[in-house]
């Protein structure tokens, strides 16, 4: 049994790492930038060729450094940045949009920050090559002294660090006032003359660091995979970390843990009604086989197998709801459910989810039945239920004893399949009733282009679904003697 | 789900090829004298087989031991004779079909161009046919599958009249082969025709001599070539006004020619000659049943939204949209949508799914293993959040009807290859398929003509059964609001209704959807139970 288990849960190891693989090589290999349209990503004013503004668009590189984009996606070459490459991308910001085009343009200052200070190499090599092209100089000179700003370290409150990191602190605090300092600039109007002496600063404080820098060998291979939007989602998400929502700011996995309280409470009882109700129509059809009673069953649910939960919402909302005002229209709790005791609360939960629960069951009713009928026909044709007949055995006990257990079987393996189809089911009820779950989050945060919370969710169901699986197993090795754990 | 009904392969003669040779051999050994089956023919293929069982009824015929045998049916023959004494797959099917003919002639039940106009005698007359003359017009069919969809449905109208002439002339002269002959060579003309013109309209018409050709085949137009709508818009005005003249005061009547001059009969300097009558203005029309394509609007800003039936504004027979769209032309074209979206989606997924299906249970080892970790992974994620996904992360201009059918169909093969692959478990130990490889056929070879053929009856109840799942996918991301807006989607439709309210929006399109889900759902049923030997009639 344990062995089995351990294989089991082995075996779940690659299929999910398969399955965020997936996940990932959609969300980012998908055409479009989710910087580009979310909040800090929009277009800048003007080419920042301003030298002393080195604050202007800074809270776009933030906000590409937190979400992990200013990284390629699976190979870092940058360590070998041509030289040529940087070049032309500060003529495209330097002439800006009406020479650029507004595509290269944004292209253009997007890879300047978000090569950081794998851009100093070149940068530094350019500083003496553009002294014909004052301009195009003091563009490099710009961002040079941009990427080559540190930040200190962030600890968390009440964190007191060591001596080492004290000191490691006191360096780049010294380091960014070199940069920043006038010693290292020029005024925009200054002549070649007077750029030599800065450049050559800037060549030696360059020199110091080169070795800081450099990549060799395996540290080299290791710096190219490891130092990629790839990489960096991955250790993060080894750690538990799916990243945090680009719209609130909220963590990913609290976000969904909050909602998935509502989609579930809907979900699970629905789920369950509809198997026992399934179970019990099932047992009537198959005892009842051919008479009227269940051809007309199976008409009836025939029919419902035919409607998609979004029409049968839309209509049970339309009619129940705003014609008839039986149930409300919308929401799982009404607005003033602060003052309520709890049974009056508990009912009006109630109340907001009949209609939504109704959604969910119809749904799995219809073709969980079609299941348990086609089990328990199979079953009751077998030679032991006659054997029980011929003993004189009544009716009910060879249904309900005999019958009904080997018959349920097919029903125990849809369990485990079930819950991915309730999530998803979840996405439209949730939308019709505005329910704010689950499916909401995802509609909502597809909207918004939030692609961590839709990663995220995508990789808790993949989660569920495959422990669903894994029980379905375990279930099912429980309830029936022959399988045994090999 | 299908696995408890997999048909048992013993009780079945396995396809096309092989049943000829187990039907044939008996009858050498029986009766030398009609000579078998030539012995030096090659080995009977899928390809082969059609001709092999055309000479077959010869040889019974002259036979008198042959009778006592079953006649020689594959497997799909069998299939397809159960199907038919099903009753209520059949009426599924037949709707089916029905909804296939209403898409493809969706405008002549309801388009913007009437079939005939002629200009009033004030407007100096002429007429037109503006429905044909405007049905590859891109202003009027905005969307390429809509002139796509009306090359089809002049193709087989054409094809239908040309059966028809070929059937009245074959049997005046009384050559039912040769009629036949023709009508099969018809057929193949229609869809080389159908094949180039479609594909001029699809492929971008480059600068070079291959896009210059093709621009030259591709039967889209720019721009009306019989423009009415406001002609007609105009003459109405005018006739009512002619009409109000006519009974009015002197003082309105002046009132009337200020605002409308060109109510006056004028001679070449302008000088006013007299009234045209409201006969001369009268227009005359012959429109379609309901006189809406599904993206015209009501001119009017104010009280757009119809919501019931309403003769003053024409037939809107189930009312308008918000924006004064007609609901019935948008239901009507909505079947096109749907249609397309579960036949394309469908054929992709059924292509990759057999394919992959084909290679791990023919090569099964690490191929097989890597196959099915593959499907294993895709079945984790539900397909629905899958979608939903790679719609998210696309780019609104790319959110076109023609992405989501490639995306349904990219991730919903899982099922194809499971069902695949099990029937490729089961033939590959087949005795065919040991004499297939002893006589040297290449593993391509012995895959895709002998053990596929034998294998793809039972894709036939996943695509049908699928039809039905792309389009309610579809249908269900356009509720969401996620779907293609410039197409006419059912689920886009029945959100409006949602948001709005409305009866006469949620109804229309919620009976169409069920109507065509029951269908394609009562066919797939037939074709599972006629599938299964033990419920076999």
């Amino acid at each position: 049994m344990f062995d089995y288990l351990l294989k089991r849960l082995l075996i779940l190891v690659p299929t999910f790492i398969g399955i965020s693989i997936l996940v990932w090589l959609v969300m980012t290999l998908a055409p479009g930038d989710p910087g580009a349209k979310s909040a800090g990503g929009g277009l800048d004013s003007g080419p920042p060729e301003d030298l002393t503004n080195l604050e202007q668009g800074r809270s776009k590189r933030a906000f590409r450094e937190k979400f992990g984009l200013n990284r390629p996606r699976f190979w870092n070459d940058w360590d070998e940045l041509p030289k040529e490459e940087v070049k032309s991308a500060l003529a495209a910001v330097l002439g800006g949009v009406p020479e650029a085009g507004a595509e290269r343009y944004k292209e253009a200052s997007r890879d300047l920050d978000d090569w950081g200070t794998y851009s100093l190499r070149p940068l530094v090599a350019l500083l003496p090559e553009l002294r014909d092209e004052p301009r195009l100089q003091s563009m490099a000179l710009r961002y040079l002294r941009q990427n080559a700003y540190r930040v200190r370290a962030l600890y968390p409150p009440g964190y007191v660090p060591t001596a080492e990191e004290r000191a490691r602190d006191q360096e780049v605090d010294r380091q960014n006032l070199l940069i920043r300092s006038d010693d290292m600039t020029w005024a925009i109007e200054a002549s070649p003359e007077e750029r030599d002496p800065v450049v050559a600063k800037w060549q030696a404080w360059w020199k110091e660091r080169e070795a800081d820098h450099t990549y060799s060998g395996f540290g080299q291979v290791w710096n190219r995979l490891t130092d990629t939007q790839f990489a960096k989602y991955w250790s993060n998400l080894a750690r538990g970390d799916m990243g945090r929502s680009i719209r609130t700011n909220e963590r990913v996995s609290d976000m969904i843990l909050s909602r998935l309280k509502y989609s579930l409470s809907l979900a699970v009882p629905s789920f369950l009604i509809a198997w026992i109700l399934a179970i019990l129509l099932g047992v009537f059809s198959a005892t009842h086989h051919r008479s009227v009673a269940d051809q007309g069953l199976g008409v009836v649910l025939f029919a419902l197998y035919s409607i998609p939960s979004f029409v049968m919402g839309t209509v049970l909302q339309r009619w129940l709801a705003m014609q008839l005002d039986i149930f409300p229209q919308s929401g799982f709790q009404s607005d003033s459910v602060i003052g309520m005791t709890t049974p009056e609360r508990l009912k009006d939960i109630l109340w907001h989810i009949t209609l939504p629960m109704i959604c969910y069951t119809y749904t799995g009713l219809a073709s969980l039945s079609r299941f348990a009928r086609a089990g328990m026909l199979d079953v009751l044709q077998m030679d032991y239920i006659r054997t029980a007949r011929a003993k004189g055995l009544k009716n009910r006990t060879v249904v309900w004893r005999h019958a009904f257990r080997n018959g349920a079987m097919s029903l125990v393996t849809l369990l485990g399949t079930a819950l991915p189809i309730l999530l998803a089911g979840s996405v439209i009820i949730e939308y019709i009733f505005n329910i704010d779950g689950f499916g909401n989050l995802m509609i909502t945060s597809i909207r918004q282009n939030d692609y961590n919370v839709v990663m995220g969710i995508q990789l808790i169901v993949a989660m569920l679904t495959l422990i669903g699986l894994l029980l379905t197993d375990l279930i099912y090795a429980a309830m029936d003697p022959r399988i045994s754990f090999k | 789900m299908n696995d408890g009904h997999d048909p048992d392969p013993d009780v079945l003669p396995d396809g096309d090829g092989e049943s000829l040779g187990e039907v044939s051999l008996p009858s050498w050994f029986e009766d030398e004298s009609t000579g078998p089956l030539d012995p030096t023919s090659p080995a009977p293929t899928g390809e082969l087989a059609g001709e092999a069982l055309a000479t077959l009824p010869t040889v019974e015929a002259e036979t008198t031991s042959l009778a006592s045998l079953p006649p020689p049916v594959s497997r799909r023959e069998i299939v397809l004779q159960q199907f038919r004494k099903h009753g209520t797959a059949v009426w599924g099917w037949r709707v089916t079909k029905t909804l296939i003919f209403l898409a493809i002639f969706a405008p002549i039940l309801a388009s913007g161009e009437p079939y005939y106009w002629s200009a009033p005698a004030a407007k100096g007359g002429g007429w037109g046919l503006p429905w044909f003359a405007n049905l590859f017009d891109r202003n009027v069919y905005q969307f390429v599958l809509d002139r796509l969809f009306n090359l089809v449905m002049i193709l087989v109208a054409l094809r239908y009249v040309l059966r028809g002439l070929i059937w009245l002339g074959s049997s005046i002269l009384g050559d039912a082969g040769a009629g036949k002959g023709l009508d099969r060579w018809v057929g193949r003309l229609a869809w080389a025709v159908g094949g180039v013109l479609a594909l001029s309209m699809v492929l971008p018409h480059g600068e070079g001599p291959v896009g210059k050709v093709i621009g030259a085949i591709d039967p889209t137009t720019s721009a009306p070539r019989i423009a009415y709508a406001d002609e007609a818009r105009k003459a109405e005005a005018h006739e009512a006004a002619a009409r109000e003249y006519a009974s009015a005061d002197a003082a309105r009547q002046a009132e009337l020619l200020a605002e409308m001059p060109t109510l006056a009969k004028r001679d070449d300097e302008g000088k006013v000659l007299g009234v045209w009558s409201p006969e001369d203005w009268s227009f005359s029309l012959v429109p379609t049943p309901v006189p809406y394509g599904y993206r015209e609007q009501l001119p009017e800003l104010e009280d757009r939204f119809i919501t019931s039936f309403d003769f003053r504004r024409g037939p809107h027979v189930l009312g308008t949209d918000e924006s004064g769209r007609d609901v019935f032309a948008q239901v009507l074209y909505g079947t096109r949508i749907a249609m397309t979206v579960g036949i394309v989606a469908v054929s992709i997924y059924i292509l990759i799914g057999t394919i992959l299906g084909a290679l791990a249970g023919f090569f099964l080892g690490w191929v097989d293993t890597g196959i099915m970790r593959l499907v294993e992974v895709f079945l984790c994620v539900p397909s629905l959040f899958l979608l939903l996904m790679i719609i998210s992360v696309t780019p609104a201009e790319y959110r076109t009807i023609f992405l989501i059918m490639a995306v349904i169909g990219l991730i919903s093969w899982t099922g194809t290859t499971r069902l695949v692959r099990g029937e490729f478990l089961k033939q590959r130990n087949q005795d065919y398929v040991a004499a297939a490889k002893m006589l040297g056929m290449s593993k391509t070879r012995i895959i895709f003509r002998h053990i596929l053929p034998n294998s793809l009856t039972p894709v036939l109840v996943t695509a049908s059964f699928g039809v039905a799942g792309a389009i309610l996918t579809e249908s269900g991301l356009s509720f969401l609001g996620l779907g293609d807006p410039n197409v006419p989607s059912w689920g886009a439709l029945l959100n409006e209704g949602r948001t709005n309210a409305r009866w006469h929006l949620i109804v229309p399109p919620s009976v169409a959807i069920f109507i065509t889900v029951t269908a394609l759902n009562l066919v797939g049923d037939g074709l599972r139970d006629a599938l299964d030997p033990k419920l076999r009639k």
